[in-house]
């Protein structure tokens, strides 16, 4: 009764890497909500900015020369943008493929795995891209009209490595909460949503309240000045973990039943 | 004859209804089985079961020996496209040809590129925008080009014309033929696929009713028709599964795998015609089982 049993699929890693690694590709081969409309949106932003920039430069101009030359424009959008809609588009993947990936017979852990293996390579692409922008930006001086679009250096970073470091454990972070909001969805319908957002609350309240309650915020105030936006980042993989761990117990009894 | 999959007292409850009910069967290895039944009678539940998209509430299934739950050796051997599939929104007909073969070992894209010329599907549309019918096509090529070794083909047919029916039928039989493999299909146009179908299990309230080989069903009962007398006179010693009369003209199905019966027919003068295997699944679906067996 076992005969004819094999494990061969396309590629040549041993076969439970292959799988994992096929689900990412399942993930990635539709290339225009992931890349296209991400980065088209960026390109916008770029682009609105920079004209806004420009306007404002020459309105001043008029009215007051010495300022204008001074003038710093500033938006933190470009960046935040593509780290919230990192959470997007996890939400999106899970719930959209798990059915589809049902149909290829894969299963939830290679299902599960594949999905987190995607988000990865896709937080290092974004990651990168924008250090690569803050990266031009900085040396141009701003796209040459002291524009800040694409930077964070407000968040006192001061090297490159450093942004890259930050923007990829939050595009990793907000990708594992997606995930395991579109697990929840995927396993209890609305109600997985719900159960989602009532746990994001309490754990908000709890991070406010808690010190308030034990008169702690002023120490609290102080940790989150003395580890500093790399040490919060850092800190971002315990709840990452956390969440990463939570979808794959989850969709292990998830089923695509409509 | 060698068996792929193994049922034993499986059950799936949804609530306090069972949508499968108990039930026990086997499945061949390299051959065309039907799982007939009314809408709702619990096949998709059934095949969702088998290929551990869903979980039973009771029983056990063995799927090559072992059980098919998070099962990647067993799982990868087969292919299940719904009749309801859901793909990702902006999926493309391409990016489903082109995904496929990462995921089934026999994948072949040649024979996957024949269908979507026969079928006509256009590769740019996307899944979203396809009509019925295409969609059940995106299916049924799936289904063939996979040539995975357990291929279920769920009510493949809705919404495709009697040309794209035929077909699917013709390339399952003729691709079946050189690569031998387990295929179940799930259908209630019984008629159309009765000549492809090797075995039958009928599923009727989750329960199944019926589970034999198609030759020994079609053998098992025999319709006859004349006139109103004459016909009676013939049936009333025998158990009459259906009838009907027009005029002064009746016909009549009856149950009998016996030579004499057939020869008694002919000597009173009746004419003696096979019966279609749909008719008698739905003698066996429609009156409940106990009226059936009481009657015999």
């Amino acid at each position: 009764m076992n005969e004819n049993i094999e494990t061969k699929t396309e590629g040549t890693l041993p076969g439970a890497l292959q799988r994992i690694v096929n689900v990412a590709r399942l993930h990635l081969v539709n290339k225009s909500s992931l890349f296209k409309v991400p980065i088209f949106v960026l390109g916008l932003v770029l682009i609105f900015n920079l004209v806004l920039a420009w306007t404002i430069i020459q309105l001043m101009q008029n009215v007051d020369p010495e300022s204008a030359e001074n003038y710093h424009y500033w938006s933190g959008g470009g960046s935040g943008f593509i780290v919230v809609y990192m959470l997007v588009i996890a939400v999106q993947s899970i719930s959209m493929t798990f059915p589809f990936a049902q149909a290829y017979s894969v299963t939830r852990r290679d299902f599960y795995f594949g999905s987190i293996l995607a988000y990865l390579a896709l937080s290092v692409f974004y990651a990168t891209l924008l250090s690569v922008l803050i990266w031009i930006e900085n040396l141009t001086n701003g796209w040459w009209l002291n524009a800040q679009i694409f930077s964070i250096w407000y968040l006192g970073l001061k090297t490159i490595p450093e942004v890259f470091f930050v923007l990829l454990m939050s595009l990793i972070f907000f990708s594992f909460i997606g995930s395991a909001a579109a697990v929840l969805f995927v396993r209890f319908k609305a109600w997985g949503l719900v159960g989602f957002f009532a746990v994001i609350g309490v754990l908000a309240l709890t991070v406010i309240v808690v010190p308030i309650l034990t008169r702690t915020t002023d120490a609290v105030g102080a940790w989150f000045v003395t580890t500093g936006t790399i040490g919060i980042s850092a800190w971002l993989l315990v709840p990452t973990v956390i969440a990463g761990i939570a979808g794959m117990l989850i969709l292990r009894r998830a089923t695509p039943v409509s | 004859m060698t068996e792929v999959i193994r049922v034993s007292s499986l059950t799936r409850k949804f609530g306090k209804q069972a949508a499968v009910d108990n039930a026990s069967f086997t499945i061949e290895k390299d051959a065309i089985h039907g799982l007939l039944g009314r809408n709702g009678a619990g096949k998709t539940t059934l095949m969702q079961l088998l290929t551990a998209q869903d979980f039973p509430t009771a029983g056990s299934i063995e799927v090559f020996g072992a059980n098919p739950v998070e099962n990647a050796k067993v799982l990868s051997q087969l292919c299940f496209i719904k009749e309801s599939q859901r793909y990702p929104d902006e999926f493309k007909v391409r990016h489903v040809l082109e995904s496929a073969p990462w995921f089934f070992a026999n994948w072949s894209e040649s024979f996957a590129n024949d269908l979507v010329e026969e079928f006509d599907l256009p590769r740019e549309k996307k899944l979203k925008k396809l009509s019925r019918g295409q969609l059940s096509a995106v299916g049924v090529i799936v289904g063939l080009a996979s040539r995975a070794p357990i291929t279920f083909f769920d009510e493949p047919y809705l919404g495709l014309d009697a040309v794209a029916r035929q077909l699917f039928y013709d390339r399952l039989l003729a691709d079946y033929a050189e690569n031998p493999r387990t295929v179940i299909l799930s259908t209630h146009l019984i008629d159309e696929v009765s000549n492809l179908l090797e075995r039958v299990i009928v599923i009727d309230h989750g329960r199944i009713v019926l589970d034999e080989q198609a030759e020994s069903i079609r053998g098992r009962a025999f319709s006859v028709s004349g006139t109103s007398g004459a016909v009676d006179d013939f049936a009333s010693t025998r158990k009459v599964l259906y009838s009907s009369r027009l005029g002064g003209l009746t016909t009549a199905t009856v149950e009998s795998t016996s030579a004499d019966d057939r020869k008694a027919a002919a000597a009173a003068g009746l004419e003696i015609s096979p019966v279609s295997l749909q008719q008698l699944i739905i003698q066996k679906t429609s009156s409940s089982e106990r009226e059936f067996e009481h009657s015999a």
